[in-house]
């Protein structure tokens, strides 16, 4: 689902031009029936045969104002005729959407996915884990709890802001900010938005105890010993 | 009026010697960025207290230790720890010079709030010089990114824990789409995260980004915007000075020695005091990275514990809602007040002073009476457990502290009509508030962010 957010936040980043492309859009619409009469006065040497964009704000008439688009209010958009402004505009808005583009792939390249890799880590043997204790696993940030007949691995990342949590009496406290969570992982109070994750545990075909940190589970999925 | 100011003024002094003041500066590349001659209100040491200079010196400094530094450090995750052990331990006068390059990045902070609170308070964003207000604002920036970033290279328990911290603050967007159902649509938290650190966790990605905007892109920026800044004074009339008739009318004077003489002062004495208090303090260097286990309590540097404190409030509200909507304000002053009568008066007269004395009180009662509510009460979780996550982003002390001062703002603007001491009310109360987030963060957080004396 990560691939749907890109696009849409290179969409949003280029809503500047976009807006721009639609004024654009919206000036050369109602200019469509005098295109021809423009590059007709483009072999005439007429005076008024250059396009221009003439902004009423507040009373007041700026000329060429549509170059500010992020800042006027549009109270009329009258449309005269100007060679020199009309080809201003299509170069601009080509510039626009040209910069949009670099833009874009320029920012790519700080977001790329890494090449997916495994996050199925080996945690220990089972005879690792004390019956009853929640144990650390600092690689993987996780902590193993082990029961007379289950085992299950629950994440040691705070949800605030990713500090590795601490284990107490009766559930887990992150160090940063203070937020407590429950033994099931359930936030009981401090600034955590969300309960800590757990993670499937398998058993490697060499006997070892394996978390998938890639597969969220919930705190009643088990995985049964044998 | 002095003999030497009367030597200065115009007129007074032999044609031959006015020439040759007037050149001195335009004919000199360095000297050409200050006007042939300055108004004498510029030059009080009270209304500016050279803050803006000091700045740009403290940058020179940090520029020429960073360069010094950098010939000794190696930014790879196995070797940056004990590259800063070397320049430390190892390298000829290494430790002086990380030590003033420390030091005078907190000077940086210190004196950048001081500079910001300076124009803010003389009204100096007023008179058409909107734009240079929002450039400093931008460079103000710039400096708290450059410290933060400056302290993720050591690669020690600081470094690591307060990025993996300023990442997660910036991935705390995805709170606000969790609660909205929409994080696997557009995932705003997770994207500016891998646009910061390359990736989910800090490692080797982060240290190359945060190497490569610590020394080449804010430096390179913060250059390039400093020029700018210091250009605009002068386009917009030099330094900010009452519209008064008889400050207005003052003969000018030649900048040229008389000028050159205080910088030259004040470059001396920042210098000598940074190396003097480098002999003494020493820059931390904490135990090497260990991405298992975070200090407790982590602490960030000084002058991000009130945003840290903010933090343990709401992730999302603390570290991204309220420092948005305040540099939104700090950059919308100049554009939203326009009362040029206040320009150049410290404080806009005696009813600015009241309001300003009237909002550092609200702001003192409204922290301290929330944070003692929390500290003594707990605070939405510890009364109805299982409450929404919406409540505890929505109330907590970081934004009901920014709902009142807004509401006292807006108070004061119907109550006096004036857009400026609207904005004097809310800039001095949210400063206020964010001071003593500060020192609670500082002096009143101990293990697991308890409160207790430190």
């Amino acid at each position: 689902m990560q691939l749907a957010t890109e696009p849409f936040i290179y969409f949003l980043l280029s809503l500047p031009s976009l807006k721009y492309l639609f004024l654009m859009m919206r000036g050369s619409c109602s200019l469509l029936p005098i295109i021809p009469e423009v590059l007709l006065h483009t072999f005439t040497d007429s005076k008024f045969s250059v396009l221009c964009v003439i902004i009423v704000q507040n009373g007041l008439i700026q000329k060429d104002s549509i170059y500010f688009y992020g800042s006027v209010k549009y109270d009329h958009i009258f449309i005269a005729m100007e060679r020199r402004g009309f080809i201003r505009r299509i170069s601009l808005t080509l510039v626009s959407v040209a910069g949009a583009i670099l833009g874009v792939s320029f920012l790519r390249q700080f977001s790329h996915e890494r090449a997916g890799r495994s996050r199925r880590i080996k945690v220990g043997k089972l005879s690792d884990f004390p019956v009853d204790t929640y144990t650390f696993i600092g690689d993987a940030k996780v902590y193993i709890y082990r029961d007379h007949e289950s085992v299950q691995a629950v994440s040691a990342i705070c949800t605030h802001l990713g500090c590795t949590i601490l284990r107490t009496m009766d559930g887990f406290e992150c160090p940063c900010h203070g937020s407590c969570y429950s033994d099931d992982g359930v936030v009981l109070s401090g600034p955590a938005p969300r309960a800590l994750s757990w993670y499937r545990v398998e058993r490697a075909p060499d006997g070892m105890i394996l978390v998938d940190l890639d597969v969220v589970t919930v705190a009643d999925e088990k995985f049964y010993i044998t | 009026m002095t003999e030497a100011q009367t030597n200065m003024k115009e007129g007074s002094a032999p044609d031959q010697y006015r020439r040759e003041r007037v050149r001195r500066v335009t004919q000199n590349f360095f000297l050409h960025i200050h006007a042939t001659r300055v108004h004498p209100f510029s030059l009080i040491p009270t209304y500016t207290f050279g803050l803006g200079i000091i700045l740009g010196f403290l940058f020179l400094v940090m520029i020429l230790t960073g360069v010094l530094l950098m010939l000794h450090y190696t930014p790879s995750v196995e070797a940056a720890y004990n590259s800063v052990k070397d320049i430390v331990h190892v390298v000829p006068g290494g430790r002086i010079i990380r030590n003033m390059h420390r030091l005078a990045s907190n000077a940086m902070v210190i004196v950048v709030l001081l500079h910001l609170l300076r124009v803010f308070y003389t009204g100096s964003y007023l008179g058409g010089r909107s734009l240079n207000w929002v450039i400093g604002v931008v460079m103000f920036v710039l400096v708290l990114l450059m410290s933060f970033s400056g302290y993720l290279l050591p690669w020690d328990q600081l470094s690591y824990w307060a990025v993996t911290i300023g990442s997660n603050i910036a991935a705390s967007a995805r709170e606000l789409t969790d609660l909205l159902g929409i994080t696997s649509v557009i995932d705003v938290g997770g994207f500016l995260q891998r646009l910061l650190i390359g990736g989910d966790t800090v490692g080797q990605a982060a240290l190359t980004r945060f190497f490569m905007l610590h020394v080449i892109f804010l430096p390179v920026t913060l250059m390039v915007l400093t020029a700018v800044h210091f250009w605009r004074i002068r386009k917009d009339g030099g330094l900010s000075r009452p519209a008064k008739e008889s400050v207005q009318n003052a003969e000018k004077l030649y900048s040229w020695p008389v000028v050159m003489w205080a910088e030259l002062a004040i470059l001396v004495s920042t210098v000598a005091l940074l190396l003097l208090f480098s002999f003494f303090i020493e820059a931390p260097l904490l135990e090497q990275a260990n991405p298992a286990y975070p200090e407790n309590p982590a602490k960030s540097p000084w002058y991000f514990l009130g945003i840290q404190e903010l933090v343990s409030y709401s992730a999302f509200a603390g570290g991204l809602l309220i420092p948005v909507l305040f540099l939104s304000f700090l950059f919308s002053v100049p554009y939203k007040d326009r009362e040029e009568k206040y320009v150049g008066i410290w404080f806009s007269g005696k009813e600015g002073l009241r309001i300003t004395l009237h909002s550092v009180v609200l702001a003192l009662v409204v922290v301290l009476l929330q944070v003692f509510v929390l500290v003594r009460f707990g605070w939405l979780r510890d009364w109805l457990p299982g409450i929404s996550q919406w409540f505890v982003l929505l109330f907590n002390p970081a934004t009901i502290t920014g709902l009142l001062l807004i509401l006292w703002s807006m108070r004061i603007r119907k109550r006096t009509g004036s857009t400026r001491m609207a904005a004097i009310a809310l800039f001095t109360a949210a400063m206020v508030a964010l001071i003593i987030f500060t020192v609670i963060g500082i002096w009143f957080r101990v293990e697991n962010w308890e409160f207790g004396v430190v």
